[in-house]
């Protein structure tokens, strides 16, 4: 066979090109198709990140000061003349709160000297009367 | 203890008392004498004035939880007309509004609503002023310029005070002044001249998380503004609801 190779084609070689053609463009169609999905997803989070901002934005702007020197002065002045009372509250809440426990202990700790000595007097009378 | 250990343990226990004092003399503790002037000045020029008007511009930080801050402008025009009235239209990124004070009444527009709100006030600018912040939280910008008494008003709380120097705001020439209370410090630019306006004030409010700032520049003031009554009294525009003030608080 002096046939020129390159002219003639085994017909299962070209079946082999044709496939390899439409494998690869699968691929192609496949890889386009999976970044304009990540594409359009990134999209859709940074928009729901945006209207997320947005939402915060709005919704957690904690401070916006007086503009003027006066009622600035006043709107601090009086919440921390608000803050020092409630934290004078909290600590003489405490203060009481932990007066009564050491109290109720005490009386706890009298409690159990009473019954202790109670007892004792008990038992020195089953003694007294044992003896 | 000899006696002579005992004069020093004394001279040492004065020492003591005495040196924090005098560092505090030095540096601070009261309003430097020329900066005292300067904002009497203002103050008497603003308080001698019955009738003017003025712009404002103004940046100011508002602080998220994250403790980021975000920057939002607005700005005003502002009529005043002593002892009792009062008009003001603001526009800004949040928010528009318009308020008038015309002496027994605030009325607050939100234009882009159409809908305003209207309560009754006592009868001068001062009294309605710390009415509307006390009971509203309702504050115009730097409205401390339209009290009776503007040298009163912001020397009230000043701990420290110092002046700056001649800077320039605007191209105007100006006095700057620095001062420091319990809650905020403060700046103010005076304008140099027959004219000692405020051209600039800074509050900073240093107890507050990041420290946020408020800025704003005052210009085009105007101290013979010829304003007729009716721009002090509201008329409510075609189609425009009432609502209670509270709606209209941003």
């Amino acid at each position: 066979m002096n046939e020129d190779p390159l002219l003639v084609r085994c017909p299962w070689q070209d079946v082999r090109w044709v496939s390899a053609l439409v494998f690869a463009g699968l691929l192609v169609t496949l890889a386009a198709g999976a970044a304009g999905s990540s594409y359009e997803q990134r999209m859709k989070e940074r928009s729901a990140s945006e209207q997320d901002f947005t939402q915060r934005n709005e919704s957690v702007i904690h401070y916006r000061g007086p503009s003027s020197i006066r009622q600035s002065e006043r709107t601090y002045g009086k919440a921390e003349e608000r803050a020092a009372t409630e934290a004078k509250e909290r600590r003489v809440t405490a203060e009481a709160a932990s007066r009564q426990t050491t109290e109720t202990e005490g009386r706890r700790t009298s409690g159990a000297d009473e019954r202790r000595a109670g007892e004792a007097s008990y038992r020195g009378s089953i003694r007294q009367d044992s003896r | 203890m000899s006696l002579r250990h005992r004069w020093l343990v004394l001279l040492a226990s004065v020492l003591m008392v005495a040196v924090p004092h005098l560092a505090i003399g030095q540096e601070g503790g009261d309003i430097g004498r020329q900066a005292d002037e300067v904002l009497r000045r203002m103050g008497d020029y603003l308080k001698a004035s019955r009738e003017f008007s003025f712009e404002t511009e103004v940046i100011y930080d508002s602080v998220l939880s994250t403790g980021r801050k975000l920057q939002f402008g607005r700005g005003a025009q502002v009529l005043v007309r002593k002892p009792n009235r009062l008009y003001a239209e603001v526009y800004g990124d949040l928010s528009a509004e318009r308020l008038w004070l015309d002496g027994s009444r605030f009325t607050l527009l939100n234009p882009d609503k159409n809908r305003y709100a209207s309560v009754k006030v006592p009868g001068t600018l001062d009294e309605a002023l710390d009415f509307l912040a006390a009971n509203y939280g309702i504050v115009s910008p730097i409205e401390d310029v339209v009290y009776s008494d503007p040298y009163a008003i912001v020397s009230e709380h000043i701990e420290t005070g110092r002046y700056v120097g001649q800077h320039i705001v605007r191209g105007v020439r100006c006095h700057h002044l620095a001062f420091t209370q319990a809650s905020v410090d403060w700046q103010v630019w005076v304008e140099d001249g027959p004219q000692p306006v405020p051209r600039k004030v800074v509050i900073s409010y240093k107890k507050v998380k990041s420290s946020p700032q408020f800025i704003v520049w005052l210009s085009n003031w105007n101290f013979a503004p010829q304003l007729s009554d009716s721009v002090f009294e509201f008329l409510p525009p075609p189609g425009a609801t009432e609502t209670k003030l509270e709606a209209l608080v941003p």
